[in-house]
């Protein structure tokens, strides 16, 4: 009976984190087959606190998910938003030259170049999935902070990416916007708050119907 | 009557400060009310009931139209053609006629970089007459020439001399292109029985 009782409450941590591993091999594993991704990428729960960084994608081709980034997840469109980024890099790392190597290495050193291209085709992985789109922007705008400038930085503001993202969503995808489960959602109402700006860019391009790229901030 | 008025007035400016108090709550996404809510939107196709147990595979090879480049001129979701170049046979039977005009969609540019990085396009949902799109393996990726493999020696070769060899850094990749002269096959698996 002790030992029963021993063996549950030492578990208890471990029951925890195989529930979450099992939810997020769920999520992926469904990401990956409605988008018939034919590349082996597998998904491992980390419950280490570190940076978001995604070079576990690209060396080994697998999704670490650290636990300071599940504690931002609220619901299944986060947790799948928060993979599909990660899946990109994943499948780039599986094609290229040399086996994927050159791509990774690529990707690593330029991350900056294929963080929106990496966006938008997270967008389509969870439009496909019955995932809703918008999670990628709640999750993002609560997860990655904002640099006071990205002209000499690797990576983009994140601000920007949002932008870019809401655009891709408003003009391949609108459904989503139009049916907005997300407006009731603090993130998204934060993100809302903070893309004034970038938001009027979009509604003048809109009216204008110009086909420009436009220079989010 | 003038109590009823009074009444009226109180009742009504309650619900006006509840609706003032709600819009400061929760911002209204005006660019979605004004230019998408009054249209009809259909909602997305999506692939979550599938079963890839079959391995019979119908190949569709096609040509584009016209030449496209990641240089210029085309973005997320233009709309591309595609022609068929051979009869598609199933079953002793043509299910897609040779010269067919399809239509995809573009669903992201890269441009190329500095440091080799190539462009890239990459084209899906192919609309295929009388098949369902849920049944192709269609993600097609077409990239530029990957130049880092020339810069990567370049570079180590160069870099006793000092800041030389970082100049190699500016190379840049290739356009990624697609021509009609490329070859392009789809795959068709009638047999992915959806559930």
């Amino acid at each position: 009976m002790s030992l029963n009782r021993s063996f549950a409450v030492s578990d208890s941590d471990i029951l925890q984190d195989i529930k979450i591993q099992n939810h997020i091999d769920k999520v992926g594993l469904k990401l990956l087959n409605a988008n018939k991704i034919d590349r082996r990428i597998i998904f491992v729960y980390d419950k280490k606190d570190k940076k978001i960084k995604g070079e576990p994608s690209l060396t080994k081709r697998q999704v670490i998910v650290y636990k300071n980034v599940v504690n931002h997840i609220s619901d299944d469109n986060e947790i799948a938003a928060m993979l599909s980024s990660e899946i990109c890099k994943a499948m780039e790392a599986h094609s290229g030259p040399l086996k994927g190597i050159v791509s990774s290495i690529q990707v690593k050193f330029a991350p900056k170049k294929y963080e929106i291209f990496f966006d938008k085709k997270s967008v389509d992985l969870l439009v496909k999935a019955g995932y809703n789109p918008l999670a990628l922007i709640t999750f993002i705008n609560k997860s990655y902070p904002q640099k006071r400038s990205d002209k000499i930085s690797t990576h983009n503001l994140t601000s920007k990416r949002l932008a870019n993202i809401y655009e891709y969503i408003y003009f391949q995808y609108p459904y989503f916007l139009a049916n907005n489960e997300y407006i009731n959602n603090e993130s998204y109402q934060n993100f809302l708050l903070n893309s004034f700006d970038n938001r009027k860019k979009l509604e003048m391009k809109i009216y204008k119907n110009s086909k420009e790229r436009i220079k989010y901030e | 009557m003038n109590n009823l008025l009074h009444i009226f007035i109180y009742i009504l400016s309650f619900f006006l400060s509840i609706n003032y108090a709600y819009s400061m709550v929760n911002m209204q996404d005006n660019l979605v009310e004004t230019t998408l809510k009054k249209n009809n939107i259909e909602q997305p196709v999506t692939n979550t009931n599938y079963n890839y147990e079959n391995l019979e595979a119908v190949a569709i090879k096609l040509k584009i139209q016209n030449k496209i480049t990641s240089k210029k001129d085309i973005q997320d979701g233009d709309i591309i053609t595609f022609i068929v170049k051979d009869d598609v046979f199933y079953d002793n039977k043509i299910i897609v006629n040779r010269g067919t005009v399809i239509n995809a969609k573009i669903k992201a540019v890269l441009k190329r970089g500095l440091g080799g990085i190539p462009g890239q396009i990459v084209i899906d949902d192919f609309e295929i007459p009388n098949i369902d799109s849920r049944k192709l393996k269609s993600h097609y990726i077409k990239r530029g020439r990957n130049t880092t493999l020339l810069i990567l020696p370049l570079k180590w070769a160069l870099t006793p001399i000092p800041f030389v060899g970082s100049f190699t850094n500016l190379i840049l990749g290739g356009h990624a292109k697609i021509s009609p002269d490329d070859n392009i096959t789809i795959f068709y698996y009638p047999n992915w029985h959806l559930k």
